[in-house]
């Protein structure tokens, strides 16, 4: 029922976010309409760095403890942050377009490393597929998760690092709360999407590791021969 | 000849949040059918379970 909850909330959320983005804020002095695109691409940028560092810490989790709930927390990160990377690039990709001239250039360092985070994450899930043994899988899985998240602060600071298009972090800046300062409405609609799209990520996230917990039984059950139909399917654990 | 608008106009980012918000109800989607589905299976009891030796449904007839 909460989730139920949540799930109306985040959509209910996101439509009130995108329409004032869209329709509420005035357009930008120099960039035009494109500047629009900032709200979205800063949200699910900020939203995918939270998935990995969650799909990060749960693999810490699952190599200490071995508790399969992390094995899930951690996979749910991961499936999530990828749609929200995926989402960054191409809304960074419709805003370059109409600013820079040009929708990629490998040579930004912002947008190479970003596409490597993505690239990272994608083979963490393909990984997940070699094997059907929950524990090995994990395992594996894990030191991936942990070797990929090095990835999120070389994103995060390659703008400060190396010289390249993009424009330099838009949050952190030690004395804006936007970097370059904006106008109140501009926050506020950021802070707005921002706040909606967390909350579509926490219902995605919630649902996500149910689902992982349900697989997770289900083949620990064919394991155990609970269930003869999946118990056919799932190969019997390696000695 | 049909204008398209100019790249960096209001229908062109609304076109670029189309997509993001598209493809997020998408996956919310089919996580949520993922979901029920993998319930479903959990709530079937076990003598329910198709078995290997079922013989295969003949969807034709």
């Amino acid at each position: 029922m909460a989730t139920r909850v949540l799930g109306i909330g985040a959509l209910v959320a996101v439509a009130g976010a995108t329409a004032f983005a869209l329709f509420g804020v005035p357009a930008d002095l120099n960039q035009g309409e494109a500047q629009r695109i900032m709200y979205i691409h800063v949200a699910s940028a900020w939203l995918a760095y939270l998935s990995f560092g969650v799909t990060a810490a749960a693999s810490v989790w699952w190599l200490v403890r071995r508790d399969p709930r992390a094995d899930a927390v951690a996979l749910a990160g991961a499936e999530v942050g990828v749609l929200f990377t995926a989402s960054t690039i191409w809304a960074g990709m419709m805003w370059g377009r109409p600013v820079w001239g040009t929708y990629w250039q490998w040579e930004d360092p912002r947008l190479t490393t970003t596409a490597l985070l993505l690239a990272l994450y994608v083979g963490y899930l393909l990984i997940r597929r070699l094997t059907d043994e929950p524990a090995r899988r994990a395992t594996r899985a894990a030191v991936v998760g942990l070797v990929a998240a090095i990835d999120i602060p070389i994103v995060h600071f390659s703008v400060v690092w190396w010289r390249g298009l993009h424009q330099g972090p838009t949050f952190m800046s030690p004395d804006t709360i936007l970097n370059p300062p904006a106008p109140g409405q501009f926050v506020a609609a950021l802070l707005l999407m921002l706040g909606a799209f967390s909350l579509a990520w926490l219902w995605m996230m919630v649902n996500r590791y149910r689902l992982a917990r349900l697989e997770w039984e289900a083949e620990e059950s064919a394991r155990r021969g609970r269930l003869p139909g999946l118990a056919a399917a799932v190969p019997a654990p390696r000695p | 000849m049909i204008d398209l608008g100019t790249i960096g106009d209001l229908a062109f980012v609304v076109a670029a949040y189309g997509v993001i918000l598209g493809g997020t109800g998408l996956y919310a989607l089919t996580l949520a059918r993922r979901l029920r589905g993998a319930r479903q299976t959990r709530s079937t009891p076990a003598s329910d379970q198709p078995r290997p030796s079922d013989p295969p449904i003949d969807r034709r007839a």
